[in-house]
């Protein structure tokens, strides 16, 4: 079977949200679940970097303006790009906004090279976006295969963004113009690999790069690593059945890409033509709401067909016509597999500028988006994957009921405000409502399983009393991530004993403080002695401003000495569960002579 | 409290969230003993709420913040536990019942609803399931020994969608901290389907 090397060209725009959004020129940041996704140049010069934590990015560059996450923006911005390059390169796949990919041997003929390809699809590129725009993150890259050119793409702008920040540093600004203020910078980087050189480019090349274009997930990098296959070289080097045998099929797909194989994934399977999804409309449909809907019914049930069949469809081509004609037809890659949502959202984008009439890039629309109603909608897998070696789906990841639920907390902080959405985090304590203690949802990643995990269960026992919790570990990062002294510190923070805590069940409600009083059958208050006795049998319960309730059973005193040697913080107190005629159980307290109610067993 | 806690925890053990909305003497450590993971529960205080209890004619305010707030909540999370203000009148309800559904959605309501208003007027919100705890009995304290270990309750269901009306005893909880039948018989809480939509309405 001999695998074709395609030539492709991969366009690579490191932070394209910034410039959907318009402030490449000032100091930004665009946030998704509290990281960082993208920042502009200056804030990345002030330290920022891609999947930073809010308040690290907040530390380095306190001025920075925060920007939502808006993944339908950024591809509606997206479109003219994508039009511009789609005039001269036929066979274009997009991946996502920012992400694009052409097969590049018929223009480079027609341009006569690589290079001048390269230096003609910027020209474009940078003639759509307009004069404002800096060009900072762009790269380009041209080599065999689709791994090799991503990688080379995303080294071009790598180049091309450190060159523009070396030379802002060695006081070298030749983009100064007259005025004084910086102009954009209007060059970018491209790399071309030349043909058959695809091997020897990535094996120097780091094991992450598997990760960040989507055809690895963390858990393998993170273990290729620790096994001491850093390097893709080192990878490609070992016997292939060797690798299968060890990591199964996505090994394999990782060992193919890093030998420079193959451009499509492993074992990928023409389609039959059953398994196109349709829809023929017998009313035209003008908006996009309506074809949105339709979308997703369809992705779901392709993407149910499919995963019957236990395959998941990397390659998409949805295809749209409308009664007079206009076609809009697009090829969407994903190299880890298309999910339902993520077909949906695919739809939207190409549609929505279609629709509508795309915004040109000065923001004003175009005019007319179509001349009739829209009479088919199709969404044809091209290519389809066994879905076996998905570990994406297998573990990890976020449900859909994650992503509804850290949506709406973001939502709701704006609603309410940042400090009444709350979630818990441990830490410690032996009276009720000590034990957690509630912190913002804002300074939290909820989608992170790392940073639940440290916040609910502290992997060191070195938490002080304010509950200070150290920096969570990524896993993978490092060489040799101890994972045996992690476990045993994880089980060492929870289950250090806090001795004299009350055992299980713990009060449902718990209260600020109510003020109580118990009595004895005399109807004076009881007290306790230092040493821990009762002056008189409690008889009577009363809380606030109720009726006093007789007491039906009681236990304790359960004194508490805390903090003794501290002066301010000194807490003295006996605890008693006391029950009353009314079937409720109480946590009552008494410190100094005075009672309150510390709970409710509710 | 406890049998709000209970009725979310099936649900929150597969994957739903869980909010609390208006709940500040809400019990981390109950919930956590009933098996509810503490990864999926976020807790939210509205603001004003003074706004929203009291009887003066701030009222009406009150209660479309609450409702604009209980809809972005339904929206994000499956499960909510809340308490239902005392102004809420029959359109914000109506619109809380319609997103209610529309994201299928279980709002678990502690109290009565519209308690404080007239008793001649109708309550605004129309309740799917109706729970109240009776007679509850502890065991495990004596005249000074012991620590309170299990509480039997017994449980009555009824509303629209129980024809009848259903008694059970349960253990609330039970001396490993969970909820369990005190009898073998067949349990009507667990036979009630966590993921319908609805509201279930508890009175301790």
């Amino acid at each position: 079977m001999a695998q074709s090397r395609l030539r492709m060209l991969t366009v690579w725009w490191a932070h394209w949200p910034i410039v959907a959004a318009g402030a490449t020129r000032d100091v930004a940041i665009v946030l998704k679940a509290n990281r960082v996704v993208a920042c502009s140049p200056a804030a990345g010069a002030s330290g920022v970097a891609i999947g930073q934590r809010r308040r690290i990015a907040q530390q380095r560059c306190p001025g920075a303006a925060l920007l939502d996450h808006d993944p339908d923006r950024d591809a509606r911005m997206f479109e003219p790009v994508v039009r511009a390059v789609g005039e001269f390169t036929p066979r274009l796949e997009m991946v996502e906004p920012g992400w694009l990919c052409v097969e590049s041997r018929g223009p480079s003929r027609y341009f006569g090279g690589d290079e001048q390809l390269v230096a003609k699809i910027v020209d474009v590129i940078a003639a759509t976006v307009g004069e404002d725009v800096d060009l900072t993150g762009l790269g380009v890259g041209v080599a065999d295969g689709r791994f090799a050119t991503a990688v080379a793409a995303r080294l071009a702008a790598q180049r091309n963004r450190t060159g523009i920040s070396e030379s802002r540093r060695s006081g070298v600004d030749t983009r100064f113009g007259t005025g004084g203020a910086p102009a954009p910078c209007r060059a970018a980087s491209g790399m071309v690999v030349p043909p058959g050189a695809a091997r020897a480019f990535l094996a120097p090349q780091p094991v992450g790069w598997l990760q960040q274009t989507g055809d690895a997930d963390a858990e393998l990098v993170g273990l290729l690593t620790r096994l001491g296959l850093t390097r893709l070289g080192t990878l490609a080097d070992i016997a292939r059945v060797d690798i299968a045998d060890r990591f199964g099929p996505p090994g394999e797909h990782a060992h193919r890409l890093a030998c420079a194989d193959d451009d499509r994934p492993s074992r990928a399977k023409e389609p039959p033509a059953e398994r196109m999804a349709e829809r023929v409309f017998d009313d035209p449909v003008v908006q996009l709401e309506p074809l949105v809907f339709v979308g997703k019914q369809l992705a779901d049930g392709l993407v149910a067909e499919l995963t019957l069949a236990g395959l998941v469809c990397t390659r998409l081509v949805v295809t749209s016509e409308t009664e007079h004609g206009e076609r809009s037809e697009r090829v969407w890659y994903r190299a880890s597999g298309l999910s339902a949502a993520a077909i949906v959202e695919r739809v939207r984008w190409q549609l929505e500028g279609w629709v509508r009439g795309d915004p040109g890039s000065d923001g004003v629309s175009q005019p007319g988006g179509l001349s009739s109603g829209v009479v088919v909608l199709r969404l044809n897998p091209d290519e389809l994957r066994h879905d076996g070696g998905d570990q994406l789906r297998l573990w990890g990841g976020l449900s859909a009921a994650d992503e509804r639920a850290v949506r709406a907390v973001t939502r709701l902080a704006g609603l309410a405000g940042e400090q009444a959405v709350l979630v818990p985090a441990w830490r410690g304590g032996r009276l009720p409502g000590d034990r957690y203690r509630w912190v913002p949802a804002i300074t939290t990643d909820l989608t992170d399983p790392d940073d639940t995990a440290q916040r609910l269960r502290p992997r060191t026992s070195s938490m002080g009393p304010d509950g200070q919790q150290p920096s969570p570990k990524r896993p993978g990062t490092r060489g040799g991530s101890p994972s045996k002294r992690a476990s045993v510190e994880a089980e060492s923070a929870r289950s250090a004993p806090w001795p004299g805590s009350l055992p299980a069940p713990s009060p449902a409600i718990v209260l600020d403080t109510r003020r109580a009083a118990v009595m004895d059958k005399e109807g004076l208050p009881v007290e306790v002695g230092g040493r821990g006795e009762l002056t008189a049998t409690p008889v009577t319960l009363t809380i606030g401003e109720r009726e006093p309730q007789d007491i039906t059973g009681w236990a304790g005193p359960w004194p508490v000495d805390e903090w003794w040697w501290d002066e301010r913080r000194h807490r003295r107190l006996a605890r008693f569960q006391i029950v009353t005629a009314d079937g409720a159980a109480h946590l009552v307290a008494v410190e100094r002579r005075h009672w309150w109610v510390l709970a409710t067993y509710g | 409290m406890s049998l709000a806690l209970a009725l979310a925890v099936q649900a929150t053990a597969t994957g739903s969230w869980l909010a609390i909305v208006d709940i500040p003497t809400f019990g981390l450590e109950a919930a956590e003993e009933f098996g509810i993971p503490l990864e999926r529960v976020v807790r939210v205080d509205p603001p004003d709420r003074k706004a929203t209890t009291s009887r003066n004619g701030t009222s009406r305010n009150g209660g479309e913040a609450w409702t604009e707030l209980i809809g972005a909540v339904l929206d994000g999370f499956e499960v909510v536990i809340t308490r239902v203000p005392l102004r809420l009148n029959a359109g914000m309800a109506r619109r809380v019942q319609a997103r209610m559904q529309d994201r299928e959605a279980v709002l678990i309501a502690l109290g009565r609803p519209g308690f404080g208003r007239c008793p001649d007027q109708p309550s605004p919100v129309s309740v799917d399931i109706e729970l109240q705890a009776a007679d509850p009995q502890w065991e495990g304290v004596a005249d000074g020994w012991g620590h309170l270990r299990g509480r039997r309750v017994s449980v009555t269901s009824s509303g629209r969608r129980v024809p009848r009306p259903r008694h059970a005893s349960l253990w609330l909880p039970g001396r490993d901290g969970r909820v369990a039948t005190v009898d073998e018989a067949p349990i009507l809480i667990h036979g009630v389907p966590i993921h319908a939509s609805g509201q279930i309405h508890i009175t301790e």
